[in-house]
């Protein structure tokens, strides 16, 4: 498989929108198999947050617009894993 | 996603239906509070004419469910949009045709209709013996029945904001009538 296997995002989440649906949404697009948010740092108005989404084949466009869909703002893409394996 | 799944993540983004049931109890009061007005106003000054009072009790209805929903439309869309524009300072991003603001759209136009149609629908409760009495009913009797309504109303808003702010039911249902009460001796004071 050459698709993305993993990819860790740096994310802004703002207060409004719950992580949990956040997570349980991105867990519904096809291809993911694993979601994880990890919140590192809360503001004012937005959550700071670490995005791993793991799955087989992920396409980045369709979940990036799933993740700005939600009001959330993609800040960087800290990590990506392709092939075969993921390296730990 | 079905429309129940998405309504509640709406309220769960702007967290509206705090409002929306504040908004229902405020409106519904003033409301009824009018056309209570209106009828003890009728009363006093001797309208024998059921078809006058309902034209009248009708206009009030509309007039006071068109200022509830305009009123509320135009200031919860201006507060969301503020709201919004913080957000999108935060997110250093617009945020326009995302799920936020779907849910804030979606808040106050559903805020505005609660404040327009609890009015409307509270004052029609209150001319409802107007407008279904059989003929050949005592004028006086219809006020009574409307008056009992009246009354019968803020003592149900009393009961539901004494649930909702879980305070004594009863006393919250008691100060929402002795308010009837007042309106109704100030307006005979006038006479």
């Amino acid at each position: 498989m050459a698709g993305i296997r993993r990819i860790l995002l740096d994310i802004l989440i703002p207060l409004q929108v719950s992580s949990i649906d956040l997570a349980t949404d991105i867990s519904k697009i096809s291809g993911v198999d694993n979601v994880d948010i990890s919140i590192h740092e809360v503001e004012r108005k937005v959550e700071m947050a670490k995005l791993t989404i793991v799955g087989d084949e992920l396409d980045f466009e369709t979940l990036k617009s799933a993740i700005e869909n939600k009001g959330v703002s993609i800040q960087s893409v800290d990590r990506v894993s392709c092939g075969k394996n993921i390296i730990d | 996603m079905n429309y129940v799944e998405r309504i509640t993540k709406y309220d769960r983004i702007t967290k509206m239906s705090k409002m929306i049931r504040r908004y229902f109890v405020m409106n519904a009061f003033d409301g009824a509070l009018t056309i209570f007005g209106v009828l003890i106003g009728g009363f006093v000054a001797k309208i024998t004419d059921p078809t006058l009072i309902i034209k009248l009790g009708l206009a009030t209805s509309i007039a006071v469910g068109i200022s509830g929903f305009t009123g509320t439309f135009f200031t919860e869309s201006a507060e969301r949009k503020l709201e919004m524009k913080q957000i999108e300072a935060a997110v250093y991003r617009k945020l326009d045709k995302t799920e936020i603001h779907r849910a804030y759209t979606f808040a106050s136009i559903s805020t505005a209709l609660v404040d327009g149609l609890s009015p409307f629908t509270a004052s029609l409760f209150i001319l409802f013996p107007f407008i279904f009495a059989p003929a050949g009913i005592a004028i006086e009797n219809i006020y009574f029945m409307s008056f009992a309504l009246a009354i019968i109303f803020f003592f149900l808003l009393g009961l539901f904001l004494g649930k909702i702010s879980k305070e004594n039911m009863l006393l919250t249902a008691l100060k929402l009538v002795v308010a009837g009460i007042i309106c109704m001796v100030a307006i005979i004071l006038l006479d």
